[in-house]
């Protein structure tokens, strides 16, 4: 999992709005909730929100809720609002979204 | 072009669900944007998502809600279920157009046949009944009525609702099983409370005390986590059956938390009558039958604190203990109904 958390950071101005909310959605199934890749898919969406169909945002907003993360003005790692988690496995089980990708 | 719904909108920050001091995350911003555009799957998915933070949005919440009641009749159960746990301000019109499919759930849920026959002296249910139900449950697509939903359905299966103490003890019995590192505080509640719906770890926590027809009585405790088979435990032909879900087939029902907590427990009673029980002694071959009267005068309580809402299989499960062992008190605690943050009404 680390290995391709760091392939898709490597790639990250790559991907387009389907491939961003796909990652997250994958990393977040998985219970894979690592803070610099969510932060990085954060940055990498903001460029290109508009791009965004109604699923691709509401698997992104899924899956950021179930890692518990909330992207952050400054920077910091993590979300406040929703604790985010520090390369941890998240124990805590979330609806998962109906249709897929 | 993106537009703003909230004056200033901070371009850096993406995803901040509860509104932030700079200005709301842009991603909120977009889904208002883009509302009527949402599949009634993605509007109960985002609802769940936008519900589920501490600080919450009210205006983007407002807007969902507007939305879900212009679609609501569009939306498939499962979704509703969803919904019905993010509270939103159309709560009572989203309950209104969920309660008929979970009552029918409940209303279908087979009875035991009568009289009984069976050979074993448990009960069984006839094939039709059981027909109507599976049919029922493939033709909602439904795996999981949601806290709300379930509620409702327990509610019907007129099950107990355990003292606040067996709860009190179910939370540590669950923290302990589950404690495979050092917990947070919000990890410790996500042990005990997971939101609705497919699940990753689920665990449940059972007390029983069993009176059984000249046999010692069974009594004691256990914890099981879903997805993690009892290794001392594994029977060819478990007594209770668990169902196969519409909605991701394939998972194996019979991995549940509280499933494993059943079967082992109906098992051990048919075990136990077996071995010990008024015609254990007569039977050839060590393997007498029970008689209708030995299953029928098994009395005492289950309680079940499982951390989040049964699905269906579960519920199917938990009927089946009730005909199975109609003088044993049920009792069930969904964790998630009442220790999950969106459920609270956190602010």
């Amino acid at each position: 999992m680390e290995g391709l958390a760091f392939a898709a950071l490597r790639n990250m101005e790559d991907l387009n709005p389907h491939d961003l909310s796909g990652t997250a959605w994958a990393f977040a199934t998985l219970s894979y909730s690592q803070t610099e890749l969510l932060q990085a898919i954060s940055q990498a969406s903001i460029q290109r929100l508009s791009e965004f169909n109604s699923q691709d945002l509401a698997n992104t907003a899924w899956s950021f809720a179930t890692c518990d993360f909330e992207s952050r003005q400054d920077g910091d790692k993590g979300g406040a609002g929703w604790g985010g988690t520090q390369n941890s496995i998240q124990i805590h089980p979330k609806p998962h979204p109906i249709f897929k990708l | 072009m993106l537009i703003c719904f909230w004056g200033t909108r901070d371009k850096d920050v993406f995803f901040s669900p509860g509104g932030h001091s700079a200005g709301d995350g842009a991603m909120s911003s977009e889904v208002m944007v883009k509302l009527p555009e949402f599949a009634p799957q993605g509007l109960a998915t985002t609802a769940w998502a936008y519900s589920n933070s501490k600080t919450k949005n009210r205006t983007l919440l407002e807007a969902i809600s507007k939305e879900v009641m212009q679609k609501l009749y569009e939306i498939e159960p499962q979704s509703l279920g969803i919904l019905a746990d993010a509270k939103l301000g159309c709560q009572r019109h989203i309950e209104q157009a969920l309660r008929p499919f979970a009552q029918k759930f409940a209303e279908l849920l087979p009875k035991p046949s009568t009289p009984t026959t069976h050979e074993t002296g448990w009960v069984s249910v006839d094939d039709a009944s059981m027909k109507i139900f599976t049919d029922f449950v493939r033709e909602v697509r439904v795996d999981n009525f949601g806290a709300w939903g379930t509620r409702h359905i327990l509610e019907q299966m007129r099950l107990e609702e355990p003292a606040s103490e067996f709860i009190s003890r179910a939370k540590d019995a669950i923290l302990k099983e589950g404690e495979t590192e050092e917990l947070g505080q919000g990890q410790r509640e996500g042990v005990l409370a997971g939101a609705a719906l497919v699940h990753r770890r689920v665990f449940a926590y059972v007390e029983y005390h069993l009176e059984l027809p000249g046999c010692t009585p069974l009594s004691g405790a256990m914890a099981r986590e879903n997805g993690r088979r009892d290794r001392g435990y594994d029977p060819k032909y478990p007594l209770i059956r668990p169902l196969a879900s519409p909605i991701s087939g394939l998972v194996d029902r019979g991995l549940c938390s509280e499933f494993q907590i059943l079967a082992k427990l109906v098992d051990t009673v048919e075990d136990t009558l077996t071995q010990q029980g008024s015609q254990g002694s007569q039977g050839s071959q060590g393997q007498a039958p029970r008689t209708v009267r030995d299953v029928n005068d098994v009395r005492g309580r289950i309680q079940i604190f499982v951390s989040t809402s049964p699905c269906v299989s579960c519920l199917w499960a938990l009927r089946q203990c009730q005909f199975l062992l109609p003088q044993v008190q049920l009792g069930v605690v969904n964790g998630e109904e009442i220790l999950a943050p969106t459920l609270r009404g956190l602010d």
